[in-house]
């Protein structure tokens, strides 16, 4: 057996625990013997604080402090359960019905608007996303751009000729029969 | 009896003002003085304590008492944290009860509940608390072991028992809380190494190597003692 292994053994077991084997080495050895006493004489010293007594009436006072303490911890227990378990009470079924309600009409909303068709690209179907795809344009093109075809002025002066409480020949026939031509300029 | 029950009528958890009940089933290990009935099994007592009779719980504080003290103020060195730790340890285990399995015995439960808040208390407070001791008991002057040192040629016989006590605390506290707690739990108040180990939730062979170490480390602090 190792003398390291033994030293532990001694030093760390009780009297009536010692291994047979290191119990003859103790009788055989001194050094192991006086260790083996030294260690004995150790635990009996330290043993002695169990002579350490509290003052007298801790345990009375340590029961009557832990029952208060019980029944603090009960007390709030109960304020804690009182104040929720309100379920029956008018004002949380009030508020609790208001709540609901507000849910619910937010849901069908929601609903509603879920139901109505979209314009989004998501709801269309793969035919109208196909007519609608813009061509992309050029780099050069859209510089100028026509004017569409539209109703002439000469054509029109003489539907408003009648309506006109001015003699002919003003500067209003002028203006309709002479409209001015303007160029255009395309912002680029 | 039944008056003294009576008497000792308490709020259950439910609210409800329940006296204690003792049921015929007793196999525990303090009798009643008292009316010279038998004690109430630990087992009994908990389960009543877990239905919200506190004055079983009550019963079992008395039991267990002593012991938890001793545990706490030989961790702290300090009595009046000792005493505000126990309180503090009682009321933990009274709302940890439900949660009580029976798995261990009440008092290796309650035990480890005790260990874990004193060292979580002890690392807490940092620096270093002045020594506040307990009254020694005259008993320690008729006991074989202080007698024999006493007549022995050591310094036991010039110390008085004051300063004994001192040297003893103070060695202890230069421990840290797990090995101080070993030295506590055998040494001190004799508990077995299987129980500690359970205790502790370590192996025996842990157990042993912090035995080891605590009192090779002890033996230096205390060598005019036990030269």
């Amino acid at each position: 057996m190792k003398r390291s292994r033994i030293r532990k053994t001694i030093i760390s077991s009780d009297e009536r625990d010692l291994p047979g084997d290191v119990r003859a080495e103790i009788e055989k050895n001194p050094e192991y013997r006086e260790l083996h006493e030294r260690t004995v004489l150790l635990r009996r010293v330290v043993a002695l604080k169990r002579y350490e007594t509290p003052a007298p009436g801790s345990r009375e006072r340590c029961a009557v402090m832990v029952r208060k303490q019980i029944e603090w911890i009960q007390e709030k227990e109960a304020e804690k359960s009182s104040e929720t378990d309100f379920a029956g009470q008018p004002a949380f079924t009030l508020r609790f019905g208001l709540a609901a309600a507000v849910v619910a009409v937010m849901a069908i909303h929601a609903f509603i608007v879920g139901q109505a068709p979209s314009n989004s690209p998501s709801h269309m179907g793969a035919s109208t996303l196909g007519q609608t795809v813009a061509k992309d344009p050029g780099p050069n093109e859209n510089k100028f751009i026509p004017i569409p075809p539209g109703p002439n002025f000469q054509d029109m002066a003489p539907l408003f000729e009648h309506q006109i409480s001015h003699p002919p020949n003003t500067s209003y026939k002028f203006a309709f029969t002479n409209p001015p031509i303007r160029r255009i300029d395309y912002v680029k | 009896m039944l008056q003294v029950a009576e008497r000792k009528q308490v709020r259950t958890r439910q609210g409800r003002r329940e006296p204690i009940v003792s049921e015929p089933t007793m196999t525990g290990d303090r009798s009643n003085v008292e009316d010279g009935t038998p004690p109430v099994d630990d087992k009994v007592l908990v389960k009543q304590a877990q239905a919200g009779h506190v004055p079983a719980f009550e019963e079992l504080v008395t039991r267990y008492h002593g012991k938890l003290y001793g545990l706490i103020y030989n961790m702290t060195s300090n009595k009046e944290d000792a005493e505000d730790m126990l309180q503090d340890v009682l009321t933990k285990a009274y709302q940890s009860l439900p949660k009580f399995k029976g798995n261990s015995s009440f008092y290796t439960w309650v035990y480890r509940i005790a260990i874990n808040r004193t060292i979580n208390f002890l690392k807490k407070r940092k620096r270093k608390q002045a020594l506040s001791l307990d009254n020694v008991d005259n008993g320690i002057e008729r006991d074989p072991a202080y007698v024999e040192l006493s007549s022995r040629e050591s310094p036991v016989r010039d110390v008085n028992i004051g300063e004994l006590q001192e040297k003893l605390n103070k060695a202890l506290q230069t421990l840290s809380e797990k090995h101080r707690a070993v030295v506590v739990l055998h040494d001190i108040q004799g508990i077995p190494h299987n129980e500690i180990a359970t205790m502790l939730s370590v192996s025996e062979g842990t157990l042993r190597s912090r035995l080891f170490y605590a009192r090779q480390h002890l033996q230096n602090e205390l060598a005019e003692f036990a030269p």
